[in-house]
């Protein structure tokens, strides 16, 4: 019972890797192939990657004696992405699935239902901790000419044994955000909050690791890897098991590994039931008259879809990543203003005029992040099973999709505005043209991106997703805005460069860009509001 | 009220038709049932006559207009509640029904009024605050059916409306069914129980694999017979009594 239920849990697990839920065999066959030449890929690169930038370390740890380190890291690093990777998954694939009381109801003990479950994030969990151990291995091999056979044995086993230990800890914090939202009845909250914390940290890691990282992390990795030995002992008996392939290390590591995961098991195994049957414990809000107001259509609309974005953690997080990587290298420039324009004027021996350079180039640093908000262009696809609604009302496809173009706008041009305003006073702008480019290309790059996400989503966009987050993370008509934008934003600005540097003025060109984009703006909203536009919607669903 | 001719659906153009050559004439003050098995075309033909699926011969006229020329005007004046209400999750019951009433221009005083009478034959009224997303079935179908009357439509076509319902709302629901006609609206709804149809219905229509086996006067379609035994021996070829025997 438990391989069925294991071999169903990882087939909906390729189905959602693929986007395939249905189709002939030979195509899915086709797709998995696909998926394993990619995952093949994917090895390859990182094992390149992390040799490029870590050999010089792995070749000082290894003169120092220290090659276990290497093994420790790369654990670390495969330890946390699973982590972050597969919280989201485990608590719904655990906790709130929606066929554990159809699987309950069947003689099925709960313990094989668990294990499945289980079964499936420990699969994920191992494979990017066994991407990055094989990455250490070939690095370690590539810095030191070679490792044994043995050594590669250990890699693997290893690989196996710490995914229980990253699985362990899913599957904890997935029951306490169970907790949490049950009790509380926030899951938007909680979630959000949670998605958020790990955005800021990846972007904090990310921000960190600037070009000086890896050579201080080189000249002092005898201190880390003695930190690490101190801090992060499981780590550091991994290390050494696989790099002078000791046995007593290998047997504490696999006892840290088996005997947490063995408990966790055991007592979700025991409460299985009782947690996935439990009542939300918030108290419910009771109804009490009060007046309601009234509004036109496309505002109507446009209300819908923005509760529609604001009550979902993964729509938020994905289509409205733009808005915060906006505020947060706006602040970041703020910070850092001075030595940014600096380093563009060092740069720039041509330059002229240095305040309307730093002028223009801001305006295109906003417009870049403009790219990275895609709330358009998902909104007809996470309509979904809800389309009905629209579509057996009066209401015309130029109000809808107007509804939708708006509710990205709102969002959008106040954040761009705000960053507006606090580029001017990083860049010190004093001349009216730069200050009227600085908030008018935003905007219009914004536009322009929402409208592009738009037509792409009503012409191109899949409406068979079974959940708003799956539609807003596997929307792919969402790239045809996001690579639009980046290329127009960098196209015309490389242009500049290359071409017109010295005979247009760079204001005036930062004018025309704005000019034609917003040319583009207007026949893109002339096409939402046509009879072509109108026909389309009438065929979706 | 709803005049279906000659109506036929093909979903591929080398493809069975899902529907073929359908006629019905739904009147003002009519409570029209529409029965089949699962597959029959119920549900094909029920989305045609609200405007959410096109349509590959024929014409449907929604109080003299068509729904393929004038699908706005169409609208209007009629309501739609699917077998499956798949309502906006992310949305308090109340915010739903306020959206609806936005859609529709019902002017806030009235919608107010309208909430409060119809919410509370359904007995929802406490449950407007919540999300729609904690809501059960039956409760999303009651909420459904709220939404559908907001701005007192002549038309009503209901896929299944009493799937889910408890007793007491299938009661109510019956009741307005059959007010809401006697003051001169229409219902046209599909539905798998016998006994509603032939205890509630003014006529009906019987639809296998897409082709129109019997419509009528409920009392002329099932003559002496009950109209379990009419559906069965006309749908599965079933003579009750030599089941029986």
């Amino acid at each position: 019972m438990l391989k069925i239920l294991l071999k169903n849990r990882l087939l909906a697990l390729a189905d959602q890797l693929t986007g395939q839920s249905k189709g002939k065999k030979a195509a899915k066959l086709g797709t998995y192939a696909a998926l394993i030449v990619l995952g093949i890929l994917i090895l390859i690169g990182c094992c390149a990657g992390v040799n490029a930038l870590f050999g010089k370390t792995c070749a000082r740890l290894a003169e120092q004696g220290e090659v276990w380190a290497v093994y420790g890291f790369a654990g670390a690093a495969g330890f946390i992405l699973a982590l972050f990777l597969t919280l989201f998954y485990a608590q719904g694939v655990i906790f709130e699935a929606k066929d554990n009381e159809l699987l309950l109801s069947m003689p099925i003990s709960p313990s094989a239902i668990l294990a499945s479950r289980v079964g499936s994030v420990y699969f994920l969990n191992s494979l990017f901790t066994l991407v990055m151990l094989c990455a250490a291995g070939y690095t370690v091999s590539a810095q030191t000419g070679g490792i044994g056979v043995l050594n590669w044995i250990l890699v693997i086993v290893c690989a196996l044994l710490l995914p229980l230990l990253s699985t362990t800890i899913s599957c904890l914090l997935a029951w306490l955000v169970s907790y949490i939202t049950r009790r509380t009845g926030k899951k938007v909250l909680v979630q959000t909050i949670l998605s958020l914390a790990a955005i800021a940290a990846l972007f904090f890691v990310t921000m960190g690791v600037n070009k000086n990282f890896f050579a201080t992390f080189a000249e002092s990795a005898g201190d880390i890897a003695q930190a690490f030995r101190r801090t992060l002992y499981p780590l550091y008996a991994m290390g050494l098991a696989i790099a002078e392939a000791n046995w007593g290390m290998l047997l504490i590591f696999a006892a840290i590994c088996i005997v947490p995961f063995g408990i966790v098991y055991y007592v979700l195994s025991k409460s299985f039931i009782k947690i996935v049957t439990a009542r939300n414990a918030a108290k419910k809000q009771k109804y009490e008259a009060a007046a309601l107001k009234s509004s036109s259509v496309v505002w109507s609309m446009t209300k819908k879809d923005l509760t529609r974005f604001f009550n979902s953690p993964a729509y938020m997080t994905n289509a409205g990543l733009g808005l915060l990587y906006s505020i947060g290298l706006t602040i970041f420039a703020m910070v850092s203003g001075d030595s940014i324009i600096k380093n563009i004027l060092e740069k720039s021996d041509r330059i002229s005029d240095p305040a309307a350079y730093t002028t223009v180039i801001a305006a295109f640093v906003i417009s870049f992040f403009a790219a990275l908000t895609t709330i358009s262009g998902c909104s007809i696809s996470v309509e979904g099973k809800n389309l009905w609604i629209l579509k057996s009302m009066p209401v015309r496809a130029k109000d809808v999709l107007t509804g939708k173009l708006l509710s990205h706008l709102v969002l959008a041009i106040p954040v761009s505005i705000i960053c507006s305003v606090l580029y001017l006073f990083v860049a010190k702008i004093l001349t009216v043209p730069g200050v009227i480019l600085m908030f008018l290309m935003p905007i219009v790059f914004h536009c322009f991106n929402a409208l592009l996400g738009l037509v792409a989503n009503l012409h191109f966009g899949r409406l068979d997703y079974p959940s708003i987050a799956k539609a807003a993370k596997s929307t792919s008509s969402s790239l045809i805005p996001i690579l639009s934008t980046i290329f127009l934003v960098i196209g015309s600005a490389t242009l500049y460069f290359v071409t017109f540097r010295d005979s247009i003025d760079v204001t005036v060109y930062g004018m025309i860009v704005t000019a034609l984009v917003f040319a583009v703006d207007v026949c893109l909203f002339c096409h939402l509001r046509s009879n072509a536009a109108q026909r389309r919607w009438d065929q979706l669903g | 009220m709803l005049q279906i001719s000659h109506y036929t659906k093909q979903y591929s153009a080398d493809g069975p038709k899902a529907v073929d050559d359908l006629s019905l004439h739904i009147r003002p003050g009519e409570i029209y049932g529409f029965l089949g098995h699962n597959g029959a075309g119920k549900t094909t033909t029920i989305k045609a006559c609200c405007g959410l699926l096109d349509f590959t011969e024929g014409e449907i006229l929604v109080n003299g207009m068509s729904i393929k020329k004038q699908p706005l005007e169409c609208k209007k004046i009629m309501s739609y509640i699917p077998d499956n209400p798949d309502l906006y999750e992310f949305m308090s019951g109340i915010r739903y029904l306020n959206f609806v009433a936005d859609v529709y221009g019902v002017p806030t005083d009235v919608r107010e009024k309208r909430i409060a009478e119809f919410a509370d034959d359904m007995g929802i009224t406490d449950a407007l605050a919540e999300k729609v997303a904690s809501y059960s079935h039956g409760m999303k179908q009651k909420l459904a059916i709220v939404a559908a009357l907001m701005h007192e439509p002549k038309l009503l076509i209901m896929d299944e409306p009493f799937v889910g319902l408890d007793p007491k709302a299938a009661f109510i629901l019956k009741k307005f069914m059959r007010t809401f006609c006697d003051n001169g609206g229409a219902i046209f709804f599909s539905t798998h129980v016998l006994e509603v149809a032939e205890k509630l219905c003014d006529k009906i229509a019987i639809i296998k694999g897409g082709k129109l086996l019997a419509d009528g006067d409920i009392e002329t379609v099932r003559g002496n017979e009950s109209l379990e035994e009419v559906f069965l021996e006309l749908v599965d070829d079933i003579k009750v009594e030599e089941e029986h025997a």
